[in-house]
């Protein structure tokens, strides 16, 4: 390369497309796509406090304006270039955690599993609600049921397990990433101590979705056992119309 | 067994052909280094089970962890053969494993060409420009605080420990890598470097830079010059996203 080669890849590095691409992408992973976890796990949190309160929290939601326009436009759409532009960003790097096995360089490796098991889960779990809702075989309203139902087998509680177990780890350190990437937190120190502010962002979101979703297989006889009287005294489960596997 | 020998496996090939493992065993003295090793196979190049073979080659200059050159994978990890001390390799006679970086071709042996490295220097015009050879007067001075922050970022070498660690440089990716993050950093700090702050600033915002960092921060840990190579990433990121963000509401 001649050196007057050295000022036309300078010019011709003024498209920006790129980094401003990469931005975009974190910035994405937090605002929507974050915030919406957030909203979700809280949401669904209400579970615990019931049907008529989990339908009532849905239902609130359901009423909101535009909704149609926010969900497709603020979720589903950023969602989509978020995974596949994410896959893209994967598919680039060649992890090398049996050579150098730092903690970051671990976790540089678990975004990317997580990243793609929350994608896989995500579709999945879009199937098995949102689609069959608009392909008319679950009702839109009281999804209360079907959740009851499908997570009271060990498979599905499984899986749900590690899709909101990679989720929230995708979202934690994502948060941490971002910090970093956006030119927040710049110090050696900083970098620390923003680590240790994501992980209890992260263990505490953990701990509200997969607390929900014990509610929903374990009050209902599923994975985890429950005491006799808490079935019986459980606020959720109506005998009558909940399909209970063990009553 | 005694310790009267050093075992060295050693990948070797030539250019992008086959690779096969060697193994030789040369004399045991104290305060050998790997180099020293590599002199020995050189003088005998035998192998361990009584083979003729050729003397293996390898690059290296200063002997002092100052140049760079003698860079290499030891027992799997980056690292200058002229600073990794037999004594520490083998304290009971465990067998050196030694490779070429697997981020560059190779040449021969464990020599590799750099010239990736030096192409991102290119790009992201990591020096301070002169403008000719007429005597332009002292430059102006720099504050102490300034000073230690571009001390420890002038030490790199461009030895290639940084790439080889890290997981997004490779063949894969155009990532050029943190060293030249680094080095534009302390060049947009230098009283003349600045002067051409923005274009290196550009040069990072395109295909292969700044933006391809995925974090993994290896390049600081295996970094043998202990530099913040992880802080000047983020520095710039911040330098970058501000000139992203908002250098066109300023200048067109």
């Amino acid at each position: 390369m001649a050196p007057s080669d050295a000022a036309s890849t300078t010019l011709a590095s003024m498209d920006r497309r790129h980094f401003l691409l990469k931005r975009l992408h974190s910035l994405s992973g937090v605002v929507p796509v974050g915030a919406f976890l957030l909203e979700h796990l809280w949401t669904n949190a209400r579970a615990v406090y019931g049907r008529e309160s989990f339908n009532r929290a849905v239902g609130e939601i359901q009423a909101l304006p535009g909704l149609a326009y926010i969900e497709l436009f603020g979720i589903f759409l950023p969602l989509v270039f978020h995974a596949v532009y994410g896959l893209v960003i994967a598919a680039q790097g060649r992890p090398n955690v049996g050579s150098y096995g730092y903690t970051r360089n671990w976790l540089y490796l678990l975004q990317r599993v997580s990243g793609v098991v929350a994608f896989a889960f995500i579709g999945v779990h879009l199937w098995q609600y949102r689609v069959q809702k608009l392909l008319g075989v679950l009702p839109w309203e009281d999804q209360y049921a079907a959740l009851m139902t499908d997570l009271a087998t060990p498979r599905w509680f499984i899986a749900y397990f590690l899709g909101v177990t990679a989720s929230v780890f995708h979202f934690a350190n994502g948060l941490w990433l971002f910090g970093n990437t956006w030119g927040v937190t710049v110090s050696a120190r900083s970098m620390k101590r923003s680590g240790v502010l994501c992980a209890a962002v992260g263990a505490a979101l953990w701990v509200l979705g997969v607390n929900t979703l014990l509610h929903f297989s374990y009050r209902c006889g599923g994975v985890v056992p429950m005491p006799e009287q808490e079935l019986v005294q459980g606020n959720c489960h109506n005998p009558d119309d909940l399909p209970l596997r063990n009553p | 067994m005694g310790l009267d020998t050093v075992t060295l496996k050693i990948r070797r090939g030539e250019g992008p052909g086959p690779s096969r493992w060697e193994t030789f065993k040369v004399p045991r003295r104290p305060m050998m280094n790997v180099v020293s090793c590599l002199l020995e196979v050189q003088k005998n190049p035998v192998t361990a089970d009584g083979k003729a073979s050729t003397p293996v080659q390898w690059d290296c200059s200063c002997l002092e962890e100052v140049c760079g050159a003698c860079t290499m994978v030891i027992n799997g990890r980056v690292r200058q053969s002229c600073s990794a001390l037999v004594k520490d390799l083998s304290p009971e006679g465990q067998t050196v494993v030694l490779e070429p970086m697997s981020k560059f071709p190779r040449v021969r042996d464990l020599v590799v060409d750099r010239q990736r490295m030096f192409d991102a220097l290119r790009k992201t015009r990591a020096w301070v420009e002169i403008d000719g050879t007429h005597q332009l007067g002292p430059g102006p001075r720099v504050s102490q605080e300034d000073q230690e922050v571009m001390y420890p970022l002038s030490r790199c070498m461009t030895c290639g420990c940084c790439v080889e660690a890290c997981p997004n440089y490779n063949d894969r990716s155009a990532f050029l890598g943190p060293q030249v993050i680094s080095l534009a950093r302390l060049y947009n700090m230098h009283p003349s470097g600045s002067m051409q702050a923005s274009q290196r600033l550009d040069a990072l915002m395109g295909v292969g830079g700044i933006a391809d960092c995925g974090k993994a921060q290896n390049c600081a840990e295996v970094c043998p010059k202990a530099i913040p190579l992880t802080e000047s990433i983020a520095v710039l990121g911040r330098e970058t996203l501000k000139r992203a963000l908002f250098g066109w509401l300023l200048k067109g």
